[in-house]
């Protein structure tokens, strides 16, 4: 660790684990729910809240987590240490308080009621994270304006920026619910298809730089290629979100064609990070962190790209709209593109961050293929069951709890695939907070100066 | 890249000539030469484009690409016209509806 | 501490901040198969994402002409084919302008340039006017974006280019301002990419029956 405020991340780093396990936990929850759903007491255990919670768990830690990637790397880009680390340990006060206070609420029934998934929280919540945003922001700014300038921290920047702004759409609740659905999406989808890839293909570079130590021209090169066409086909592929809400028919091919060049991006993430992997030296330590960021990027292509590309002509989704293919898709894609990125710089990162440098990855390693294994099975699992849902209800024209009962058995596939996540999960995080040494100790006075 | 002003010129003109044959034959009745011809000549409009305008003659990989991918869309969208040919006998029945109320046969 | 030092430690003592090998020296610190095209390769890549689009939206209107030929036979029958000519004739002669424009910045001389290109817009602003000549007689003879499968097509895919047309106008203008070379080249690849996708366009929609 090159400067001593890049601390600030293991702080956020550790309450992101901690929701993350809270995150799958509930996932698990749910899932029984589905295959047994009077096992537990549906007065504590309503679907509704049970979903609530994992569904808000997973954006809140996945923001902590690029908060931490932030105050992690903006130093070491910048050259400096972050303008105010006080002002960093207050935001994270402020966010996990109202995060955590947010999923607490939930177990009692405090939520805002607009049936707008993500953003149940309560009003106070929502400004609660507006401030901490707006801190945030002014900290990591000041920092990146005062030091040195990098690609990496421009469009790091320029997506941190876009996640707060797009979050103050979700203030405004229109009365109307197709105008209601479509500020929705200005959230939902401007965040996980525009800024969110802004971010992951910032530190997905960054972390290709540090670990293969190919150029930084030419990693560069690639993030720019990446964001322009992240940014070409997202910003308008929102329209793939407006079919059958009541917004006008147009949007059927407006969404349709750009959507499907979102698969773009995410083909050139993966192809960057093979690529930077072959072309650098392959000698760095932390292997793990190095299959952490290659998983991301072919998850992320698959579940993202192919899963999203594969509903998301109106043709098709007029069949598929709001079934389990959906729900395949959410799995992976958000395991693939962002659960993966911040468990990627973790383990780049904690060694570190605890100096634990020369440690036993093992447990780390498998972890990846535990968790990805069961998210995989989750997802195909999930895309049986919205393949035969598609077509017992809109097909065949059975009544929804008709075609659900068919659907049973791949609902229980889908338990045992949450299971093994949920385990991969749990030995993630014990490899990071155990992080066992390996058994040489590494000799004193070997810290190399700062490269680069 | 050299770009020369007569060669600047000879894509003009070329162009143009093309556009305007088909300008005058745009009344033509629909058929398979017509879809043909209209195909070819627009595929060589966006190679003259892409070669001299844009200067991918210097890059002939890039040409090839591009122009592969232009000529693709004018010859699918043609060969799909071919494929699900318009009935015509039926488009002539209804052209004087077409004319009197002025809307198309809409259909969602 | 050298690279020497460096690969002497122990494999495992070198996990460290510094971990980061030295930067490995590439040959192709460039922009790889972009680099041989002319004008910025961010350009390119935005040609590239430009005649995707287009294709894919034309290639959506062979798929739902396919399920409807006499709709889209007798909607088709409405367009203007001889405004779609002249604007296509205004393209051709406005990238001809900006060819020239571009061999003049190259040349070094940046006031031929700025006429070339000054040229090249004042014909885009023409395009712009046929087509909204176009536009006003289909819609007051109630055709509009929502009115048939064909017009919504017709309607977003000549109204997307026409978008492109004003974002092109505005680019030349600000490379008319500079009139270097680079920036010349880059602003009318733009342009050029504009008249290319109106030569496909135009053929598919107003032609092709």
């Amino acid at each position: 660790m090159q400067y001593q405020t890049q601390n600030i991340a293991k702080t956020y780093w550790l309450g992101a684990l901690l929701i993350f396990a809270v995150q799958v936990s509930f996932g698990l929850v749910g899932g029984l729910i589905y295959i047994m759903p009077n096992l537990l007491p549906v007065e504590y255990f309503p679907f509704n809240m049970v979903r609530m919670i994992h569904t808000n768990a997973l954006i809140v830690w996945l923001l902590l987590g690029f908060f931490g990637a932030a105050y992690y790397l903006v130093p070491e880009e910048s050259e400096r240490e972050i303008y105010s680390p006080k002002l960093a340990y207050i935001q994270f006060a402020i966010f996990f308080l109202g995060g955590l206070s947010a999923v607490v609420g939930y177990l009692f029934h405090i939520y805002a009621d607009h049936a707008r998934s993500y953003l149940e929280q309560p009003l106070w919540i929502k400004l609660g994270i507006i401030v901490a945003a707006l801190i945030f922001l002014f900290n990591i700014s000041m920092t990146v304006l005062q030091g040195r300038k990098t690609a990496i921290t421009n469009v790091l920047l320029l997506g941190l920026w876009g996640i707060a702004v797009f979050f103050l759409f979700s203030l405004y609740v229109p009365h109307n619910t197709s105008e209601d659905k479509m500020f929705w999406w200005y959230v939902v989808h401007l965040w996980v298809e525009g800024t969110w890839e802004l971010v992951m293909a910032s530190v997905l570079a960054f972390l290709m730089l540090k670990i293969t130590g190919v150029d930084r021209e030419v990693i560069e090169k690639w993030l720019y290629i990446i964001i322009a066409t992240a940014l070409f086909s997202g910003i308008l592929g929102t329209g793939h979100h407006y079919y059958w809400i009541g917004a006008p028919g147009y949007w059927q091919w407006i969404g349709s064609v750009f959507s499907s060049l979102e698969v773009v991006p995410f083909f050139g993430m993966m192809i960057f990070c093979f690529a930077m992997a072959w072309k650098g030296r392959r000698d760095h330590p932390n292997k793990a962190a190095m299959i952490w960021s290659l998983g991301c990027s072919v998850l992320a292509f698959f579940g993202a790209g192919v899963w999203g590309f594969l509903h998301t002509l109106h043709g098709v989704n007029f069949y598929t709209h709001g079934t389990q293919v959906t729900a395949a898709h959410g799995h992976l894609a958000f395991y693939g593109a962002y659960v993966c990125l911040n468990l990627a710089i973790m383990t780049y990162a904690f060694p570190y961050l605890f100096n634990r440098a020369p440690y036993n990855q093992i447990l780390n390693i498998a972890s990846f293929w535990i968790t990805s294994a069961g998210v995989v099975f989750m997802t195909v699992s999930l895309t049986f069951a919205g393949v035969l849902q598609s077509h017992l209800e809109r097909v065949q024209g059975l009544s929804y709890m008709d075609a659900q009962d068919q659907i049973g058995l791949f609902y229980l596939l889908r338990f045992g695939g949450g299971a093994v996540t949920v385990l991969g999960a749990l030995l993630f995080i014990a490899s990071l907070l155990l992080m066992p040494r390996t058994k040489t100790a590494p000799v004193a006075g070997a810290v190399p100066a700062a490269a680069e | 890249m050299r770009r020369t002003f007569s060669s600047l010129v000879q894509a003009f003109l070329l162009l143009l000539t093309l556009s305007l044959a088909l300008a005058f034959a745009a009344e033509a009745q629909a058929s398979a030469l017509w879809l043909a011809a209209v195909t070819l000549a627009a595929a060589l409009k966006t190679r003259i484009v892409l070669a001299r305008y844009l200067g991918l003659d210097a890059a002939p990989g890039a040409l090839a690409g591009f122009f592969a991918a232009t000529f693709l869309v004018l010859a699918l969208v043609a060969g799909s016209i071919l494929v699900f040919p318009t009935p015509i006998h039926q488009a002539r029945g209804n052209a004087h509806l077409v004319a009197t109320t002025g809307a198309p046969g809409a259909n969602e | 501490m050298g690279k020497v030092d460096r690969d002497r430690l122990p494999h495992h003592c070198r996990m460290n901040a510094a971990d980061t090998p030295a930067p490995v020296a590439t040959a192709d610190s460039d922009w790889g198969p972009l680099s041989a095209l002319p004008g910025h390769p961010l350009m390119w890549v935005l040609i590239g994402s430009e005649l995707a689009v287009f294709g894919l939206a034309l290639l959506g209107y062979a798929g739902a002409r396919a399920r409807d030929p006499l709709g889209f036979a007798l909607a088709q029958d409405n367009l203007d084919r001889l405004a779609g000519v002249a604007n296509t004739a205004l393209l051709l002669a406005s990238g001809f302008f900006a060819a020239l424009a571009n061999r003049a910045a190259h040349a070094g001389e940046a006031a031929p340039a700025r006429g070339w290109l000054a040229a090249a817009a004042l014909l885009g602003l023409g395009f712009l006017g046929v087509k909204g000549f176009e536009y006003s007689g289909e819609i007051a003879a109630g055709h509009d974006i929502d009115s048939s499968p064909f017009f919504t097509l017709y309607f977003l895919v000549t109204g997307f280019h026409a978008l492109h047309v004003v974002l092109g106008l505005i680019i030349l203008g600000i490379v008319a301002r500079l009139a270097t070379p680079a920036a010349v080249e880059t602003g009318t690849a733009f342009w050029h990419m504009v008249d290319l996708i109106w030569l496909v366009v135009f053929p598919c929609l107003y032609l092709m029956r």
